[in-house]
C-alpha cells in the first residue's frame, strides 16, 4: 500500500515527483524546499522518487531495453510499407508504370458490361412496382447487409480521459431478454420500507425465463389483485 | 608569382609559392536535415525516403515504450509496426497540433496496451526468447557476465513491477521515462492535466521502489 509522506502543509505529495523532475514552478519549488527544511524525514521519500526518475541514468542504463537486430528492424519497416499499400486512399505511392491500368483490354470491357447489367437490374427493381423488397420480407437477407461486429473486430485505439474502470468482455446475457409484465407476476406482498425508500412488491414471475424488472412503486401505483 | 600588394591577388604566402584561397562561397554546403514536419509532409505525398527517415528517427523511442509495456521484442515490434501503419495512414489528418513524436507515442502506447490485454485474454505468457527463438540475452556485458546477469535480473524485476501497476500509471511512467517526454507532452498524449501526470508518476514510483527494494538499486 502506498504511503503519503507527511507533508500535509504542502497538501500535495505529488509535488515531490515534480520537484525531482524539475517540473515545478518557482512557487511550488519553494514550497517543497521549505517543507523539506522542516521535515528532514521527507528526504527519504524524495530520494525514493529520484531513484526511479530519469535522472538515475545508472539505473536506466542497467535496465536498458534490449535492441532488435537490424534485420528485425528491416522486416518491421517492410511490414509497415505493406500495411500502407496504395489500396488505401490516405497515402498514395508512385506505382511503377507496369502496374497502371491499360485501357482497352477485353477484361475491362467485360467488367464494365457486367457492372452496367447489374445497375440496370437494380434500377428495374426500383422502378417496377413490387420489385422493391418491403421491410419484413422474409426473403430479405438483412443479416448480410447489417453485419454486426464481434468483440474481436473492435480495437480500442485510445481511451480519452482518466478512465478508472473499463469493463470488457462478453455480455452476461446470452441473448435477447424478455421482460416480465405485470400480468406475469404473482404478487406475494408489499414490503413496507422504513428507510424512506419507495415500497417494493415482492414476487416472482410465473415464467422463470422472463426477467423481472420492476420500478419502485408508491401509494399511487395501482396494485393488481392476484 | 602573385604580388602581395596586388589588390586583385588573393593568396596565402607560404614562402615558396602562393596557394590560392578558395572563397567561402564555393565551400560545400552542409547537408540540410529536414524537420519532422517536412518529413511528415513529404511522406503524406508518398515520398518513400521520407517514410524511411521518419521510421529511422522515431523507431527507438517507439520501441522502448512498447517493449517496456509488453516485455518482449516480438510483441514490441508488432506494436511499433501497427502504430506506424496507423499514423502513416492518417498523415493527411495530422494537423500539427502536437508533434509527430507525441502523436506516434500515443498510438504506440495504446497499441501496446491493447496487445497486452489481448495476450492476457488468450492466456499467452510472455516468451522468454527473442524473435529468432534464442534465449533473451538481457543486457549482458562481455567483460563481466555476472554483472550482465544482475542487470537482466533487475530489468526483469522492473518489468514485473511495471506489470503490476494500473495501466494508467504504467503508461504515464513509460511515456515519461522511455519515451523521454516532458510532463506537458505526457499530458498532451494522454489528454490529462499536468497535475495528474505528476500524481501518477509519484504513486507509480512509490510502488516500483517498494517492489524493487530486494534488488540492488543504483
Amino acid at each position: 500500500m502506498t504511503q503519503r509522506p507527511d507533508n500535509s502543509e504542502s497538501g500535495r505529495p505529488e509535488l515531490l515527483a515534480g520537484y525531482v523532475d524539475g517540473e515545478l514552478g518557482p512557487a511550488d519549488r519553494a514550497t517543497i524546499e521549505a517543507w523539506l527544511a522542516e521535515h528532514p524525514a521527507g528526504r527519504a521519500e524524495l530520494e525514493a522518487q529520484r531513484a526511479l526518475s530519469r535522472q538515475n541514468v545508472v539505473l536506466w542504463k542497467r535496465v536498458a531495453v534490449p535492441q532488435p537486430s537490424e534485420s528485425a528492424w528491416n522486416k518491421t519497416l517492410g511490414r509497415v510499407c505493406d500495411g500502407i499499400r496504395p489500396s488505401t486512399p490516405a497515402v498514395r505511392y508512385h506505382e511503377p508504370e507496369s502496374a497502371r491500368r491499360r485501357p482497352g483490354t477485353w477484361k475491362h470491357w467485360a467488367v464494365g458490361l457486367a457492372t452496367a447489367v447489374a445497375l440496370a437490374f437494380v434500377s428495374w427493381s426500383w422502378l417496377v412496382p413490387g420489385g422493391v423488397p418491403r421491410p419484413g420480407d422474409s426473403n430479405l437477407a438483412m443479416a448480410d447487409v447489417f453485419a454486426v461486429a464481434s468483440n474481436d473486430d473492435v480495437d480500442i485505439e485510445s481511451l480519452q480521459g482518466d478512465i478508472g474502470l473499463l469493463v470488457v468482455g462478453r455480455p452476461v446475457l446470452g441473448g435477447p431478454i424478455e421482460l416480465a409484465t405485470v400480468g406475469d407476476i404473482v404478487f406475494e406482498a408489499i414490503a413496507s420500507d422504513t428507510d424512506l425508500q419507495p415500497s417494493k412488491p415482492t414476487g416472482v414471475p410465473t415464467d422463470p425465463k422472463k426477467t423481472l424488472l420492476l420500478p419502485p412503486i408508491d401509494k399511487s401505483t395501482p396494485v393488481p389483485v392476484p | 608569382m602573385l604580388q602581395a600588394n596586388n589588390p586583385r591577388a588573393r593568396g596565402v604566402h607560404t614562402g615558396r609559392s602562393v596557394r590560392p584561397v578558395m572563397a567561402a562561397a564555393t565551400a560545400p554546403h552542409p547537408p540540410v536535415v529536414p524537420t519532422d514536419d517536412q518529413l511528415v509532409g513529404r511522406a503524406a505525398l508518398g515520398d518513400r525516403s521520407a517514410l524511411d527517415e521518419l521510421f529511422r528517427r522515431f523507431r527507438q523511442p517507439a520501441y522502448r515504450v512498447a517493449y517496456r509495456l509488453l516485455g518482449q521484442e516480438a510483441d514490441a515490434l508488432d506494436a511499433v509496426q501497427e502504430a506506424f501503419v496507423k499514423v502513416l495512414l492518417h498523415l493527411d489528418g495530422f494537423q500539427g497540433r502536437s508533434s509527430f513524436k507525441t502523436w506516434l507515442l500515443r498510438v504506440v502506447s495504446n497499441s501496446a496496451l491493447d496487445l497486452g490485454r489481448k495476450r492476457a485474454r488468450r492466456g499467452v505468457l510472455p516468451a522468454e526468447s527473442d524473435e529468432d527463438g534464442d534465449p533473451d540475452p538481457g543486457v549482458l556485458t562481455i567483460d563481466d557476465p555476472t554483472r550482465g546477469l544482475e542487470n537482466a535480473d533487475l530489468r526483469r524485476a522492473l518489468d514485473a513491477a511495471l506489470a503490476e501497476l494500473p495501466d494508467v500509471q504504467r503508461q504515464t511512467f513509460v511515456l515519461h521515462v522511455d519515451g523521454d517526454l516532458s510532463y506537458k507532452e505526457v499530458a498532451e498524449v494522454l489528454g490529462i492535466s499536468i497535475g495528474t501526470v505528476m500524481s501518477r508518476l509519484f504513486y507509480a514510483r512509490q510502488k516500483l521502489k517498494a517492489a524493487l527494494t530486494p534488488h540492488v538499486m543504483p
